[in-house]
């Protein structure tokens, strides 16, 4: 704490220098201790653990975000559990520009309709018209050919590509950068009919029960014992750090009180069930008005394009203020469903509205089994084709990641079993390293790995190797990706891992699945 | 962890020494132990590598930066000692928030300096000597003196250079062959937002830097039209208030652009705030001033904790053979999930520095001016030479960027047509400054 504090002087916090085991208990304790925080991490423990498995039973239940991360040797292995987390803003590269020019809006027509290119003589004035204003004009001269239709087969598509052609005059040269961005892929195919459709990972969210405009059941509050929520005095009392290492005691809740100082009054588990049903309030409403208008609201940004500062401007100001157009509909939307379902107004306003409008297409829900469920389904998770695509079901492949994380399960076991880490100690290496074969088979079994007994023989050794120890590096690493999730969930930016990842620190390789 | 019956004597000076906890603990008990997948290590085997790791392997880091600062912390606690740290920059405000061997106190101060005192004082046993200087400013014999060098830079530039500095030092026997005490091998990493890689370049043995340039394209400029006649942005406005307006209006008298100067960006952003009203552009902020002005990718700590730790990783694998190096370069992306991928990058056979470099052919119109076609040489993505210094292969120098008497002897050639120069299909040889090698390019007129 005091090292946290060095680092950032804001740091405000209070810890128990005490075994979590000692007063967790059982999920009850667990329940009323984990909940008040808006995310829980767990390291050096395994998923097997009593303990681990009640914190992560009851943080699933509260949907309170739990990072497992741990370091033995040259294996890392890092698990995010999470019922759900409403991701605010994906932030997609491959997202495509919503320009709308499949469905142009009457202003953005008007606009376009106002260049001729036939009269304009200077060369200069030519190129520096926005491609949007080519397309526009030859989206609508193709649709007038072809009963309003949009392109869709090979050949219309063709078809449209030589329209656009045909608008730039003889005078224009062939290269103006403005023809040239009108005549890339990835600009014409915002005029085909495919691009009415809402991309599929987009579509996920809309497409959620909870995201129903009549019934709305993000809306409803999630089955959670309540009366659990913040029950308190049966803790160790925690201490607060304070600064020039003169640590007093305070209770949690002096120190919850005082960590949220300022801002809202609800913490932990009540705060993301909050934000949620905010989250699913507005989607319920952006899907609204997709079902009314056939598609998203308009983000309202352009991106650059060869073209003067004026009518680039000009064109700007069309797309922002029929994007202002767009969310005061949503908002509207919003406003009739919550009052349809007594959703307090405190919760939202102009600017949040307008917010999810513009990330609308950026909208994710982000869910993981839990931690229980995954050690109870005897292999139906990603794991058996993760390790197959990573060569790991392969005897002569000993470069891999993925039998570390049968083999972590494995250690697990053996720990539980015999209150050490397999391997620490010199003279019963020989009899451990039987033994972790033994539990890895007993794993394998259970996760439906197929393949004899060889298959992870020698990582089994290797894992009696490392014995529970501890590298500099290996932690730091792992260290350093936990953080990294732990920032996308708390900001609810960015696509969390999903949901398991080993390392393999011998090969430096990894892999990645959703057990 | 309970046990510490792992055979071998412990460090006579660490105390606390646990196969578990202590600062070499995990090392030492996997320094002691085999399996089929490592190689054969002995107790005796074990007790000379931390010996040597004690009380002889010298350690060069370059930068001290967002990457230096954590491959700095993990070298010094995985049980490097003579640590060596170059850094050329001093402190800013900026980089307290991921740069965690500095403090608030510490601003203004040498980057270097200040690293290996925190260092110093936090890790008993650490022996770090920082140089406050350019890379560039040391010699072969400098260089030659380290077993290792781990790279954390973010200057594109200057990996080139490390990278053909250390295959300079490569000797080779009788029958051309690379002498393997004087390879140094180099782990490099780089990041940027989410996004980053570490790899191992072996001088002469692996592929180097410059095989993979390709791989970091030319950090994209606006074009002066752009910016001059139709900005569109915010960063348009800004740009040319750093690229056209600093120059005409000298509102520091003759000083140089200096971005770490919160006076020099505050005119910047003044300028390009005027700029932006004037044309109804919206956007611009005191913050994206300064990225735009020191071309800045907006650093993620985490992602410097992850490479550095990648890259620290494997030195420590290099040293003490705890297991094999990777084979040889890891990307990793943290955007979407967490991704890595590892991968052997192989030698490109024409690579300038540690292959047979082809010619490189570049067109231009027999009547554009010199000026323009050094222009067109500082964008080749092969070149990017900034600094160049060009001759036919007469001898005829046709321009030098330095030093300054060969630069103002040969600037009036800036202005001359290139036909007036040289004729078409014509070989011209290229060196510079920053780039320790030479190109042959070959120029034809269209
Ligand atoms: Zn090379």
């Amino acid at each position: 704490m005091e090292a946290m504090h060095e680092l950032n002087d804001v740091v405000d916090g209070a810890y128990i220098p005490q075994d979590v085991s000692s007063f967790i208990r059982n999920e009850e304790d667990a329940s009323s201790f984990f909940t008040r925080f808006s995310v829980v991490i767990i390291t050096q423990m395994g998923s097997i653990d009593p303990t681990v498995q009640c914190i992560s039973s009851a943080c699933f239940r509260a949907n309170v975000p739990v990072l497992l991360v741990r370091a033995n040797g040259l294996v890392g292995f890092l698990r995010v559990q999470a019922r759900e987390v409403c991701i605010l803003d994906a932030k997609d590269d491959a997202a495509a520009p919503d320009l709308r020019l499949h469905s142009p809006f009457k202003e953005l027509e008007e606009f376009a309709s106002k260049f001729n290119f036939n009269e304009i003589q200077d060369t200069t004035v030519l190129s520096h018209i926005p491609f949007v204003v080519i397309l526009v004009q030859a989206i609508a001269q193709y649709r007038k050919q072809h009963g309003g239709q949009l392109p869709s087969s090979r050949p219309q598509k063709e078809e449209f590509k030589e329209v656009v052609k045909s608008i730039r005059p003889s005078c224009c040269p062939d290269a103006a950068e403005n023809f040239e961005e009108a005549l890339k892929g990835s600009n014409l195919r915002l005029c085909y009919a495919s691009a009415r459709e809402v991309p599929s990972s987009t579509r996920a969210v809309f497409c959620d029960a909870k995201s129903n405009p009549i019934t709305v059941s993000g809306l409803q509050p999630e089955s959670c014992d309540s009366s659990q929520l913040g029950r308190k005095g049966a803790f160790p009392e925690a201490i607060r750090y304070v600064k020039l290492s003169k640590a007093s005691s305070t209770t949690l809740a002096e120190s919850e009180s005082n960590l949220v100082q300022g801002g809202s009054t609800i913490a932990g588990a009540a705060r993301i069930a909050n934000d949620c049903r905010v989250f699913w309030l507005h989607v319920a409403a952006i899907r609204d008005f997709m079902e009314r208008f056939g598609c998203l609201p308009l983000q309202g940004s352009l991106p650059d394009m060869a073209a003067d500062t004026e009518s680039y401007v000009s064109l700007q100001k069309l797309y922002s203020s029929k994007a202002r157009d767009d969310a005061r509909i949503v908002a509207q939307c919003v406003n009739e469903i919550a009052d349809r379902h007594a959703v307090d107004a405190e919760d939202f306003d102009e600017e949040s509205v307008r917010l999810f409008c513009k990330n609308a297409s950026s909208l994710r829900v982000y869910r993981t089994k839990s931690i229980v469920e995954e050690i109870e389904s005897r292999g139906k998770g990603g794991f058996k084709a993760a390790a197959e695509m990573d060569g790991a079901l392969d005897a002569s492949q000993n470069g891999t990641a993925a039998p570390y994380y049968a083999l972590l399960r494995a250690a697990d076991q053996f720990r539980l079993e015999h209150g050490r880490e397999a391997g620490s100690v010199a003279e019963m290496r020989e009899a451990d390293d039987s033994l972790i074969c033994e539990y890895l088979s007993a794993v394998k079994e259970d996760i439906g790995i197929p393949g004899t007994a060889l298959l992870w023989r020698d990582q089994a050794t290797e894992m009696v190797r490392y014995a529970g120890s501890e590298l500099h590096n290996v932690c730091a690493f792992m260290g350093g990706i936990a953080a990294q999730e732990v920032t996308k969930i708390l900001t609810r930016q960015f696509m969390p891992l999903d949901n398991t990842l080993i390392v393999n620190f011998a090969q430096q390789t990894s892999v990645t699945f959703a057990a | 962890m309970q046990s510490t019956s792992s055979p071998g004597q412990p460090p006579p000076d660490v105390p606390g020494w646990s196969p578990g906890g202590s600062l070499w603990g995990g090392l030492g008990h996997l320094l002691r132990h085999s399996s089929p997948l490592s190689q054969q290590l002995s107790p005796e085997a074990a007790a000379d590598t931390e010996s040597f790791l004690r009380t002889q392997c010298k350690l060069l880091i370059i930068g001290a930066g967002g990457l230096g600062c954590e491959l700095l912390k993990n070298a010094a606690l995985s049980g490097f000692r003579d640590i060596h740290v170059i850094d050329l920059d001093t402190i800013d405000l900026t980089n307290l928030n991921r740069q965690f061997l500095f403090r608030t106190k510490d601003v203004g101060e040498p980057k270097a300096t200040v690293a290996a005192d925190f260092v110093n004082n936090r890790i008993p046993g650490a022996n770090v000597t920082p140089y406050h200087a350019n890379i560039m400013d040391f010699d072969k014999d400098f260089y030659r003196q380290f077993h290792l060098v781990i790279a954390g830079l973010d200057s594109i530039d200057a990996r080139r250079w490390l990278n053909a500095m250390l295959y300079s030092l490569v000797e080779r026997d009788d029958e051309g062959n690379p002498v393997q005490e004087t390879i140094i091998p180099l782990i490099d990493g780089g990041t940027e937002g989410f996004q980053g890689q570490a790899r191992i370049i072996i001088p002469s043995l692996s592929s180097c830097f410059e095989c993979t340039l390709s791989l970091f394209p030319p950090a994209k400029n606006f074009p002066l039209c752009t910016i001059a006649n139709t900005p569109r942005l915010p960063e348009h406005c800004i740009e040319y208030a750093n690229a056209v307006l600093w120059d005409k209006m000298k509102p520091f008298g003759n000083s140089k652009l200096d971005t770490d100067k919160p006076e020099h960006t505050n005119w910047l952003f003044e300028q390009a705030k005027e700029r932006a009203d004037h044309f109804g552009i919206k956007g611009v902020t005191y913050r994206l001033t300064q990225g735009v002005a020191k071309n800045i990718i907006p650093a993620v700590a985490s992602s410097n904790a992850i490479v550095a730790a990648a890259c620290a990783n494997e030195a420590v694998k290099m040293i003490t053979s705890i297991a094999n190096n990777m084979d040889n370069y890891m990307m990793y992306n943290g955007r979407y999930g967490v991704y890595t991928y590892t991968y052997r990058n192989e030698k490109r056979p024409d690579c300038p520095v540690c292959g047979a470099p082809a010619l490189v052919k570049v067109t231009a119109k027999g009547e554009s001016t010199l000026a323009e076609f050094l222009e067109t040489i500082a964008g080749h993505p092969e070149l990017r030479s900034r600094k160049p210094f060009l001759r036919t292969s007469t001898g005829k120098t046709l321009y030098a960027a330095a030093p300054a008497h060969l630069r103002k002897a040969t600037e009036g050639n800036l202005d001359k047509k290139l036909e007036d120069l040289i004729s078409s299909n014509m070989e011209l040889t290229l060196s510079d400054k920053d780039l320790p090698f030479i190109r042959t390019v070959y120029v034809s007129f269209i």
